[in-house]
């Protein structure tokens, strides 16, 4: 019997790809059959990642997906998609009178234009065949404030709401549009002190603890693979019972 | 900047009754709330550029002792 969980076959961008949940699901996906088209800034990390996947038909191609020229070669250097992984995303806590025009600028264009253009760009050029599967990591900022997280928290809320547009504009083609919104995962990106703290805080209000990558890659697989071929147009919280309470 | 100057701008930003701090002695240990450490963590970056974490904030007891994180060569009477 064939595996509806498998991704054997499938061809999958993630970007984002040279840490945290962005690796791990590249990871993820290698180990169940995908081949990986890993994306991110810096060359020697994605190698690290390339170096941890399952099988060899694998690729990286660096990129800056705030420039527009490495965005046009991201996008001439891949074909034939069966699914993207938008990891690629900023975090910091700022007080909501702290805000500066170059924040706002600086969330937008990274957790929220890049991926979204990226999309346009990759769906324009035909590289996204039908019956795909695209994935925005939002957070569960999307739906829960926390204090300081207010212009993460919008450029998250953003991808859940244009998730839906873009579903729809896609059903007919059977591409599936999908958010995945984890809350507080042990990443690089909070592993800096102002986030250690407020992972400490936190903890007590994960039931099931902190989350790991893996546990947000898996459910990546899940979304990329064909077992979730009638989900399009949802937010998927991934929060071990945050949001229960 | 100032040392008044400062501790005038430290009382606003934590929105603090005014007087509540009124000289380099006075206590911060115990005032800051979590939105309290984000907001010295974010004036430490505007009026200074200086990068302060949670963890440093941990240590900071007075006045005094977070314009010393800062550099006491950012202030002058």
């Amino acid at each position: 019997m064939d595996n509806p969980f498998s991704l054997s076959g499938k061809a999958i961008l993630v970007t984002g790809a040279s840490s945290g949940i962005g690796r791990q699901t590249c990871i993820s996906i290698s180990k169940m059959g995908g081949r990986v088209i890993a994306t991110g800034r810096n060359e020697e990390r994605l190698n690290g990642t390339l170096s941890m996947l399952a099988g060899n038909d694998h690729k990286l191609v660096r990129a800056e997906l705030t420039d527009t020229n490495d965005m046009e070669a991201l996008s001439g250097a891949v074909q034939g998609l069966n699914g993207i992984v938008h990891c690629a995303g900023i975090g910091k806590y700022i007080p909501s009178k702290f805000y500066k025009k170059e924040d706002l600028r600086r969330f937008n264009e990274i957790n929220y234009e890049a991926p979204i253009l990226l999309t346009s760009i990759l769906l324009r050029k035909k590289k996204i065949i039908d019956n795909s599967s695209i994935i925005f990591i939002s957070s569960i900022m999307s739906e829960t404030g926390i204090t300081g997280g207010g212009l993460y928290a919008g450029t998250k809320g953003a991808l859940v709401a244009i998730t839906r547009v873009i579903a729809l504009e896609l059903a007919a083609k059977k591409i599936r549009v999908n958010c995945i919104s984890p809350a507080l995962v042990k990443t690089p990106l909070i592993d800096h002190d102002e986030f250690r703290k407020e992972m400490e805080t936190n903890l007590e209000k994960h039931p099931l603890g902190l989350g790991y990558p893996v546990d947000i890659a898996n459910c990546c697989v899940f979304m990329l693979s064909d077992a979730s071929k009638w989900i399009t147009g949802t937010n998927l919280i991934i929060d071990g019972g945050y949001s229960a309470q | 900047m100032k040392k008044q100057e400062f501790i005038e701008r430290l009382t606003d930003d934590l929105e603090l009754e005014a007087g509540a701090l009124n000289h380099e002695e006075s206590m911060l240990k115990g005032l800051f709330t979590s939105l309290g450490v984000l907001i010295i963590i974010a004036l430490c970056d505007e009026y200074f550029s200086k990068e302060i974490t949670a963890e440093n904030i941990k240590s900071i007891t007075t006045v005094k002792s977070l314009m010393e994180m800062i550099g006491m060569e950012n202030f002058h009477d």
